[in-house]
């Protein structure tokens, strides 16, 4: 998201746990509870962004660097 | 009265933010326990902590076993019981060992043109000798993270050692002193020990006694890294450090047990207890304990008596952020028998919201969630009681450890858990024992998930007889 929020309307959630970037981050490291909570809430915001226009989000490109590129 | 006010406000606008979880279809019998109001008496037990600091205490303050800050406690816990309608309510006095008591303290650093004042983070760890009058004026040595192989080849014999350390987690541990570095520096002859807490910011943190006979202090991470770098810029010539601590050990103090007693069909009982002391705002622990307390206090109050089969003892206890090893639970274990014969359960309610934090970088950033528990309920050999209260926790809300505890999180249960059926859960965040751990690191919302599912097991063990709760007494291992 850090390539395009400058110029699009972004949406980004995530966290950064004990096992990130270990051998240890198992599929059991991901609760399926947390992807259905993420997942329907992401799809909640779909729907609640197509009942709006266009007008609402679009702005014109922002130029501070505010987040480094992972 | 203008402090609750203040903070109740200026938290208010942060606790809006707080994930709800919905209260069951199945559960609306709960209904009445309500975080928002619970949060309160938190923000009460703050105010008490602050009037005590704000009355010439302003470096060990809290709600600090012995002190006035005891008594207000006391008395205000009495009168939450006496509003409820609770009966017998009654503060038991009793008598403490000497209390150790940091009346005064000042850490000052300097290497040619520079100055550090130390204690705006410094904090003696409990129990730890003072200075004479005099103080000491030694010079300063960086000793990595206390370990071997940091003093490999160091002297640091007459001299301030400073170390780094990682909080396991708050300063309820630490990796310096669980690995031997105050003891370590101790032995080769140190004149001082300052664990610089690796917590970002510069919280005060209060450390368990590190057992040692040479001044020992937490340092907050700021002015930690301060020290480091000035160590490091001056290693021709190394800071000197002026250190002066005053301690008493005061004799002949009182702490109380707070007694309140709600009649139940029976003479068979459950116990809820939680601790009434804490150091700084003690928002966590163990202000949310005792809210949690009242709480179930006022839910059980409404229901009849007739329909409560058990009687319900509530028990504010001393505690035991002192090194007396908590008296008022000593003499409970000691009246077992008089106290526990018909007992069916025992809550212990300690620290029982706290808010989720994570490391970022180097800063500790909030989440709008309450952490997951360290949990206990019963161990192995009362499986019912440990089904019901996992059920209870799911049912409202409580997250846990993926595994309960094979003995009680640290704390109060610890001394009563072989002979009486027990229940704890709570967990050790990242503020624990700091200055920072305010009410507003006490999610209204975890006290009501945490209350309401103490109120479920109460309930549920209401539905068990005794001899499905009661075993023999576990020995000490």
């Amino acid at each position: 998201m850090s390539s395009f929020f400058r110029f699009l309307p972004g949406i980004d959630t995530s966290e950064f746990h004990h096992y990130f970037h270990t051998d240890l981050e198992t599929p059991q490291t991901v609760p399926w509870t947390g992807l259905e909570a993420s997942t329907r809430a992401y799809a909640k915001i779909v729907d609640e962004v197509n009942k709006l226009p266009l007008s609402t989000f679009k702005r014109p490109e922002e130029r501070a660097q505010t987040q480094a590129v992972r | 009265m203008r402090t609750n006010l203040v903070l109740a406000g200026a938290l208010l606008a942060q606790q809006l933010t707080f994930l709800e979880w919905p209260l069951p279809p199945t559960a609306q019998a709960y209904a009445d326990i309500d975080g928002r109001r619970l949060h309160t008496y938190v923000v009460e037990q703050a105010a008490i902590s602050r009037r005590y600091r704000d009355q010439g205490h302003p470096q060990f303050w809290g709600r600090i076993t012995g002190t006035s800050g005891d008594a207000e406690s006391a008395a205000w816990l009495a009168a939450h019981f006496t509003r409820i309608g609770l009966v017998d309510v009654r503060i038991q006095p009793i008598d403490l060992p000497p209390q150790w008591m940091p009346d005064s303290w000042t850490i000052v650093a300097t290497a040619g043109e520079t100055t550090l004042t130390l204690d705006r983070s410094a904090q003696p760890a409990y129990g730890t000798p003072g200075t004479t009058a005099a103080g000491l004026d030694v010079e300063a040595v960086w000793a990595g993270t206390g370990s071997d192989a940091d003093f490999a080849g160091r002297d640091v014999r007459g001299k301030a050692v400073f170390m780094f350390s990682v909080p396991l987690p708050g300063s309820m541990n630490n990796t310096s002193t669980l690995e031997g570095g105050p003891k370590r520096a101790e032995q080769l002859g140190a004149a001082a020990v300052f664990e610089v807490i690796a917590l970002p910011g510069n919280s005060r943190n209060v450390l368990y006694p590190a057992r040692v006979n040479v001044p020992v202090f937490a340092l907050g991470m700021e002015d930690g890294y301060a020290m480091r770098d000035l160590l490091g810029r001056s290693a021709a010539r190394p800071p000197r450090v002026r250190i002066r601590l005053d301690v008493r050990q005061v004799p002949n103090e009182k702490s109380a047990l707070v007694w309140g007693t709600l009649p139940g069909a029976t003479d068979e009982t459950i116990y809820v207890m939680a601790h009434r002391d804490g150091w700084f705002d003690a928002a966590t622990d163990n202000a949310s304990g005792v809210a949690t307390m009242i709480g179930l206090a006022e839910h059980f109050a409404k229901i009849p008596r007739e329909r409560r089969r058990r009687t319900i003892v509530f028990v504010g206890l001393d505690g035991h952020h002192n090194d007396s090893g908590g008296v008022g639970r000593m003499w409970m274990a000691d009246h077992r028998d008089q106290l526990f014969a018909k007992t069916a359960l025992a809550i212990n309610a300690e620290h029982t919201s706290t808010i989720q934090t994570y490391f970022y970088g180097e800063k500790i950033r909030r989440a709008n969630a309450y952490t997951a528990q360290l949990w206990y309920a019963g161990g192995p050999s009362r499986p019912k009681l440990q089904d019901l209260a996992v059920r209870a926790f799911h049912e409202f809300g409580v997250s846990i450890y993926d595994e309960p505890e094979p003995a009680p999180p640290p704390g109060d249960l610890g001394r009563f858990f072989r002979f009486v059926p027990g229940v704890d859960a709570g967990d050790f965040n990242m503020y624990f024992h700091t200055d920072e751990e305010t009410p507003d690191t006490v999610p209204w919302t975890g006290l009501e998930a945490s209350t309401r599912a103490y109120a479920r097991i109460i309930d549920g063990v209401n539905e068990l007889d005794l001899h499905d709760l009661q075993r023999p007494p576990e020995p000490v291992r």
